[in-house]
């Protein structure tokens, strides 16, 4: 699946999930989940990647199998600096409003890697909860 | 989202619905930015209508409090479903924000 850099896209992709995911038979807790990692790594693609430059795109990869579901999101920019990202709960960082997406996608994946450039996120979640 | 207003003397009750994300920040901020000018005193958001938030909607959250604390204002939050709770515990917000289970005890000693 391929979206331009516009945030208006993002909910088309995330009716796409919630397709796969009713099919799967996930429960509410699992698609809470997928729905905030994949939401938090489009903004991030689409914003700070991409740069809201709607001629860049966002290309979007969904695998399911059985057991698990596979979302790979990647977009045209630079990289991201994903070794170097501050620990949003450290008390220092607490009143800072921003840095706390790829913290939550870590938190409610199972699995999270960046490829070497950065520009593309790849996570995992396992059904067992289904 | 939708979002209602209530003004008891200094405090403010904001009633959010639906989801806290990107496209619906800017509404609670606009809210929220309208109070804080009229320096609101004590600002309790209502969460019981409210299934999602992501960073956006915590961001603004985050922004909310700080504008507040300047002119010693105060933010509360309270009735809010387990997985929207579980969010702030694991971002550690719980120790920025006053939570409250429900309502009335978010309005007591406030």
């Amino acid at each position: 699946m391929i979206i331009p850099s516009d945030l208006k896209y993002v909910q088309g992709v995330i009716k796409k999930l919630q397709s796969v995911l009713k099919e799967k038979k996930a429960n509410e807790k699992v698609f809470f989940d997928l729905k905030l990692a994949v939401e938090e790594a489009l903004v991030n693609a689409i914003k700070h990647g991409n740069k809201l430059n709607k001629s860049l795109q966002v290309k979007v990869g969904f695998e399911v199998s059985p057991q698990k579901i596979v979302i790979s999101v990647e977009d045209e920019g630079e990289g991201f600096g994903y070794k170097k990202i501050p620990n949003p709960t450290k008390d220092e960082n607490l009143p800072k409003p921003h840095g706390r997406g790829v913290f939550l996608i870590k938190e409610v994946m199972d699995e999270v890697s960046f490829n070497r450039k950065g520009n593309k996120i790849t996570m995992v979640k396992y059904l067992k909860e289904a | 989202m939708e979002l209602k207003k209530e003004i008891d003397n200094d405090m403010a009750v904001c009633r959010l619905s639906g989801e806290v994300n990107i496209d619906t920040s800017p509404d609670l901020r606009k809210l929220c930015g309208e109070l804080i000018d009229d320096k609101i005193k004590k600002l309790l958001l209502d969460f019981s209508a409210v299934n999602y938030i992501d960073s956006s909607g915590l961001a603004t959250l985050v922004e909310v409090f700080r504008k507040m604390k300047h002119y010693e204002g105060r933010l509360r939050l309270c009735n809010l479903s387990e997985k929207v709770r579980s969010l702030f515990e694991i971002t550690k917000l719980t120790k920025l924000f006053e939570i409250f289970d429900t309502e009335a005890q978010a309005k007591e000693g406030f």
